[in-house]
């Protein structure tokens, strides 16, 4: 294991003779000191949350109505709520934006604090947030903040800001996105994806089968490559649906499986594979998905934060717990993974502040993978924890697959994403 | 090279219970210096040195937390070009904690340009997975990295119906626009359900006796640019990309070799510029 900054600083000395802290250098220098406290102080019971989406939204609610006296404070830099299931239906214009977002109010209705600032450093010996707006003290952290997308390691995709549209870029690129989509009269489109475990496993593949779908429906002279550097389509049991539509989409698609995007570059037209050089019009690259370097920092894991999967209590500190994109576990990364995942942390942050815990279960997944504008497929998994003879505990998973696309399924997939958004904004 | 057969019977049977995850894994595991690893290098190198560390030969990449355990895409770089007088000449993948830890050995030749290969393995408990590279001069650079996967030698694969009715199919990809002289890719993909022995048929739940691709040479005219011996750690329908030099228009040629002493080829033409 490779020395992080807060076992730097200890073995230096540094650290321990400043303050004893897990704050990067700059902030032991003070400049936080004269932040404004955003919060009195904490009285005990006080959960923080970084992250104020699926898995922080519903952490919150279920520690709240668990443990009604818990100050729940949830913090997010993002002005509105965008569900990201949505994201391919908006960019193809199938859903508008406002059907797809929330304001954050309704929180505050039901006893939450909520706060739109970004947070820049963690301090872990005195818990405490540092963020942009001024510091806020904790007795529980739970981190739920997503994935970054670390642009900085596909080389040449740095130097050309702009030059990408990534999916999983919430915010303006998606709105950016959904104009030049619309705009598309013809071209290339190159979409690639890392090797590494990002979001939303089957989002790139139906992306790109959208693209092709598009194209065919408007009678656009376009054409789609996806790089890939997987074997096959995943998640795994969707292979078989996912080649069968990209087979009969052939003439617009073409899948480079087993293959990595190299860089970006030379020029802002072309892009370097395995396969060779490609000139793209819209370029969709995917970056490594990651932790967020403040998290890094203070010593929770890279790239994902290391967790007990039963609990999500953080490995290295006990105050703190993480789930869905960014934490460490077997589990998918998804939103509905991270709402199951909630559910579950709730109970055990509420049982630590005092409230009773029934056995929360596992976390399970859904999901209707979109192939075309008007049919998507179907997987569902279930996670369960059981003791093995050794008295180890082990992850077992069961679901149930549907590799044919049906129409029902894009109904089924909307109907249960305006459940979630239900549960979560409702007053 | 002798194929750690003893180590693969002692395992088998204990693998076979490790289908989940174990949360509480023993540390000693996941370490790169682990029990296990010590007898591996022993059983397969003795007591030679093995450098290790950035600055070595061989470069990994493998994903930390693989999406799917039964097809985990690994490519083995090396910094340096094939030359006559260096070259890489063995690179060993070799996954500690699989019931078969050798997963693959590839020779390469000067004529292979570049030793830059890349496939998919099968990984079934956390563990390291290491790419060891052996130069004509006999030294021996190592590149390891912790994966956390798990079942993947046990995991299903597809229907058995359609595994048989296309094995041994095989599609050989050439870079389209080759050039002579110079390091040019291919890639090799054969359809084969690469049972390991650990598998249940998913319909009726009875379990699949192992059935897997042990060796393939790939030649370009009279030149022999890879050969490799390959084990059950290797994936369903596996894919093998690597690099050769062309000398002048010619063939690509694969055999494949599986188990059960069934033989499939498979030959591209290929007229590079």
């Amino acid at each position: 294991m490779s020395l992080n900054r807060r076992d730097f600083l200890k073995l230096t000395g540094f650290g321990a003779t400043v303050v004893g802290s897990s704050l990067p250098r700059w902030a032991l220098a003070g400049v936080w000191r004269s932040f404004p406290e955003l919060m009195g102080k904490a009285n005990g019971k006080r959960l923080v949350i970084l992250g104020a989406s699926f898995g922080g939204i519903n952490t919150a609610l279920t520690v709240k109505k668990l443990a009604p006296d818990a100050q729940v404070v949830l913090l997010d830099k993002a002005p509105f709520f965008i569900s990201c299931p949505a994201t391919l239906e908006y960019l193809f214009g199938m859903v508008s934006l406002d059907k797809i977002t929330r304001g954050y109010a309704s929180l505050h209705e039901r006893g939450l604090h909520f706060v739109r600032t970004t947070v820049l450093a963690l301090d872990r010996d005195k818990r405490r947030v540092v963020s942009a707006d001024g510091t806020l003290d904790y007795d529980y952290l739970l981190v739920a903040t997503g994935v970054r997308m670390a642009y900085e390691d596909v080389p040449g995709l740095a130097e050309r800001p702009g030059g990408n549209l990534c999916v999983y870029d919430k915010g303006s690129p998606l709105i950016d996105l959904h104009h030049r989509i619309a705009a598309f009269r013809g071209g290339h489109v190159v979409v690639s994806i890392p090797i590494g475990p990002y979001k939303c496993p089957p989002g790139p593949y139906e992306y790109a089968l959208l693209w092709a779908d598009y194209i065919k429906k408007k009678g656009l002279k376009g054409k789609v490559t996806m790089v890939d550097p997987r074997p096959k389509p995943i998640p795994a049991p969707l292979a078989p649906g996912f080649l069968k539509v990209m087979e009969a989409n052939k003439d617009v698609l073409t899948y480079y499986a087993n293959t990595r995007l190299l860089r970006v570059g030379p020029g802002d037209r072309t892009v370097e594979t395995e396969a060779g050089k490609l000139t793209f019009d819209l370029l969709s690259v995917i970056p490594p998905n990651k932790t967020m370097p403040f998290l890094v920092e203070a010593g929770l894991g890279d790239p994902f934060i290391e967790v007990n999967p039963q609990t999500f209590r953080s490995t290295k500190d006990e105050r703190i717990y993480a789930l869905g994109d960014n934490a460490d576990t077997p589990f998918t990364k998804s939103a509905f993974c991270a709402t199951t995942s909630a559910k579950i942390a709730g109970q055990h942050i509420a049982q630590v502040l005092g409230a009773k815990m029934k056995d929360p279960g596992g976390p399970g997944n859904i999901c209707w993978p979109l192939v075309s504008m008007d049919s998507a497929m179907m997987i569902s998994v279930n996670w369960s924890y059981e003791k093995d003879k050794e008295g180890t505990i082990q992850i077992k998973s069961e679901g149930t697959t549907d590799n044919e696309a049906k129409p029902s399924y894009l109904n089924a997939r909307r109907g249960w994403e305006m459940g979630l958004l239900q549960e979560m904004f409702s007053a | 090279m002798r194929r750690p057969k003893l180590i693969l019977t002692l395992t088998l049977g204990l693998c076979a219970l490790h289908f989940g995850t174990a949360i509480g894994a023993k540390a000693n595991d996941l370490d790169n210096q682990s029990a296990r690893w010590s007898q591996l290098k022993n059983h397969l190198f003795g007591d030679r040195a093995i450098q290790e560390g950035p600055g070595g030969v061989i470069q990994l990449e493998v994903p930390l937390r693989p999406d799917n355990a039964a097809a985990v895409p690994i490519f083995v770089k090396s910094a340096a070009a094939q030359s006559p007088e260096r070259y890489v000449k063995n690179i060993f993948i070799i996954i500690d904690n699989n019931p078969d830890p050798l997963a693959a050995s590839f020779h390469l030749t000067p004529e292979s340009g570049r030793a830059d290969l890349s496939t998919n393995i099968r990984v079934q408990t956390h563990g390291p997975v290491r790419a060891i590279a052996e130069m004509n001069t006999g030294e021996l650079s190592m590149a390891s990295k912790l994966v956390k996967a798990s079942g993947g030698c046990a995991a299903p694969g597809q229907a058995k119906a359609i595994a048989s009715a296309n094995l041994g199919r095989m599609l050989i990809r050439a870079q389209s626009d080759s050039v002579l002289n110079r390091p040019n890719w291919a890639q090799l993909i054969i359809t084969h359900p690469n049972y390991t022995g650990l598998q249940n048929d998913f319909l009726t739940g009875l379990p699949i006796s192992a059935h897997f691709i042990e060796s393939l040479t790939v030649r370009y005219g009279d030149s022999t640019i890879l050969t490799a011996e390959t084990g059950i750690s290797i994936s369903e329908d596996p894919s093998f990309r690597f690099y050769f030099v062309p000398r002048a228009r010619g063939a690509v040629k694969a055999e494949v070799k599986d188990s059960r002493g069934l033989t499939f080829t498979k030959t591209i033409d290929v007229s590079p510029q």
